[in-house]
């Protein structure tokens, strides 16, 4: 982690949680992390862990019911959670973008692609119709999709599921955004979609100094790609570290049950670790550490405290973390 | 012979002329696909999006017409049978679709779903139904509470579950599974691939795994089969077919995984041409991609070669077998 750029996004002690109940269990809890300008963080969990939460409440978008209960937001200079829902909606889209999962559900079905990405660059900056649409063609390049930008307007449905989600990656970046978060890009993609997805990011992070937050299940997808990484359980941060020893050491056992649940390309005969019972719902919290109860190391003491994020590396939270060979 | 045999299998689909459309335009969804798939055993079929997987799938369970060659299941050959006759033989084949949410009806409860194919299949009656279902739930680890629950009120996981257990329903000794595991989590995906392994030891089922995931393909198929643009590419026993892959297009497709820890440029391979709509209409399909493609590849398309091992590539210039040089 040495060389750091700039920080681009902090967040400290962000706090989601039902709006009806400030006393019930938190979906978010204290959740603290920076993303430095050219960086890739993975967030990595199960689903229902939070991670999608957590990009909504960076972008001031939460469904409605749920709230932000604490915690500060700063996108390099500025305090998101501070500014009102115009000066917001201003922000996003121009200095932070958001790639969703199902890039036909994103997109609006009756308007071209071109029309869509003129209309985020027009709408933030202004300017004539014919810059955006220049604007539009040059973007489009960018993200490999040449033939669309030179051709007729284009509508989502004539395109495949990885132009579409390329389609999307340039709407996110009209506008030269200093943050994108993309929220389970691949997930519908094939194998070598994936990869060429993953390496149009990997450039424009080099390229434009972009700061990425990428959001998966995937723990060998996200230490091969990300710099660093992210994994939440149940709405709290396990443990967080270089991507490069995530793979080899992962300190926490949910980390590590993460790992050993990804079939192995070589050796069929052993079965696959399967991780016991689901996580936690919102209303059954367990006492202790929240991952206790499908813990393979468990102990007394697990079942009483809840443990903290050690302040130094490793970090991770766990009161028996897994040690030595894997 | 016994399980599923199916020789040169093609599925064209024509596109009739008309207003503006003079010529009739034809495209070859499959085109002269064979292979075998002894009973109990599991047969992987991978390839990227629009290469003819799915269609493979429904072709050989009768579910689209079949334009040539012959699909035999125990030495019958059902392509040649139709309505009734193939009533019997639709009973041992499923499906288990890849999004199960969209493959049920969501205003049935779980046990009209599960118990819909025992009243079709055996006109079974009621009462006994329900605790038929019951039963099959058991079987793919769920608990009877789910039976009244509806298809939005379970989680991804229990769905597939679900699906599973309708497709059990008819006892079926064949199933086709398209991409059971790809809208599934990694621990989700772990449970489902588990369960397969364990149905398959209990009842000697077939499976016919669809997937563009080389790694849960290695995991569940004995044998694998490559498709690109509706051809095959490549089939051989998985473990060698991903240790020392024959074919430049499965080796790209290994070299399209994520690797962990490797350095961060793990896809070097990959290419920005899309691949869709632009396949040649001469020579080897995958030559305008192939980075060992020479001269003969653009006007000679390749036949199926048999190598050793079991192994059958179709290509000109194979990669050398290197599973000497290389262990991992």
């Amino acid at each position: 982690m040495n060389a750091r750029g700039r920080i681009a996004l902090a967040v400290r002690g962000l706090t989601v949680g039902l709006a009806r109940e400030p006393g019930a269990r938190a979906l978010v809890d204290d959740l603290s992390f920076e993303v430095a300008e050219g960086e890739m963080l993975a967030f990595v969990g199960e689903s229902g862990s939070g991670k999608s939460l957590t990009a909504a409440a960076i972008f001031g978008l939460l469904p409605f019911g749920v709230r932000r209960l604490a915690g500060s937001v700063r996108l390099h200079d500025t305090e998101l959670t501070a500014l009102s829902e115009r000066a917001l909606r201003a922000r996003r889209g121009r200095d932070m973008g958001l790639v969703f999962q199902n890039p036909l559900t994103a997109l609006n079905p009756s308007h071209s692609i071109q029309a869509q990405i003129a209309e985020t660059y027009h709408v933030h900056k202004g300017g004539t119709r014919r810059a955006a649409k220049e604007r539009t063609r040059a973007l489009l390049a960018e993200v490999g999709l040449a033939n669309t930008a030179n051709g007729p307007e284009t509508y989502p449905h004539q395109l495949s599921g990885g132009m579409r989600q390329r389609a999307m990656i340039a709407t996110a970046l009209a506008c030269d955004p200093t943050l994108l978060i993309a929220d389970e890009p691949t997930t519908a993609l094939d194998v070598v979609v994936q990869a060429q997805i993953l390496d149009l990011l990997a450039r424009l992070r080099k390229e434009r100094g972009l700061a990425v937050v990428l959001i998966t299940h995937d723990l060998a997808l996200a230490a091969s790609c990300a710099d660093r990484i992210l994994v939440l359980y149940a709405g709290r941060a396990v443990e967080e570290g270089c991507a490069a020893r995530f793979f080899k050491t992962p300190y926490h056992p949910y980390s590590r049950a993460l790992r050993d649940a990804l079939p192995p390309l070589h050796g069929q005969g052993a079965r696959l670790a399967e991780i016991s019972g689901l996580p936690p719902g919102p209303g059954a919290l367990p006492r202790g550490c929240r991952f206790a109860p499908r813990c393979p190391n468990v102990q007394n003491d697990c079942r009483e405290t809840e443990p903290a994020m050690r302040r130094t590396e490793p970090r991770f939270a766990c009161l028996h973390p897994c040690l030595g060979a894997p | 012979m016994n399980g599923l045999r199916v020789e040169n299998l093609t599925v064209e689909y024509v596109k009739r002329p008309r207003l503006g459309h003079k010529e009739e335009r034809r495209h070859k969804a499959l085109a002269d696909i064979s292979f075998a798939l002894p009973g109990g055993e599991t047969l992987g079929i991978v390839g990227e999006s629009g290469c003819g997987k799915t269609t493979l799938g429904h072709a050989v369970l009768q579910m689209t017409p079949v334009s040539a060659g012959r699909v035999l299941w125990d030495g019958t050959e059902i392509t040649a049978l139709k309505g009734a006759a193939l009533r019997p033989f639709r009973r041992q084949m499923q499906l288990v679709f890849q999004d199960p949410f969209e493959a049920m009806n969501p205003r049935m409860t779980v046990d009209r779903i599960v118990s819909e194919p025992l009243h079709l299949a055996f006109g079974m009656a009621r009462s006994t139904r329900r605790q038929k279902a019951a039963e099959l739930l058991q079987r793919v680890g769920l608990d009877e509470a789910v039976l009244s629950r509806y298809p939005r009120q379970l989680s991804g996981g229990q769905r597939q579950r679900v699906a599973l257990a309708r497709a059990l329903a008819t006892e079926p000794r064949l199933l086709v599974l398209d991409e059971p595991t790809s809208g599934l989590d990694v621990s989700l995906q772990a449970r489902i691939l588990n369960l397969l392994r364990d149905l398959q030891a209990e009842k000697g089922l077939s499976y016919l795994f669809i997937s563009h995931d080389l790694s849960a393909i290695s995991y569940i198929a004995h044998r694998t089969v490559v498709l690109f643009g509706g051809h095959m590419m490549e089939q051989g026993p998985t473990a060698t077919l991903i240790r020392s892959p024959a074919h430049p297009y499965t080796a790209s497709l290994l070299a399209a995984l994520p690797v962990p820890a490797a350095g961060r440029p793990a896809h070097i391979a990959s290419d920005p041409v899309p691949r869709a709509g632009a396949l040649p209409s001469m020579g080897c399909i995958y030559c305008p991609w192939c980075d060992r493609a020479q001269s003969r590849c653009h006007f000679d398309a390749p036949g199926a070669t048999v190598l050793e091992g079991e192994r059958v590539v179709a290509c000109h210039y194979p990669l050398p077998d290197n599973r000497q040089h290389h262990d991992p």
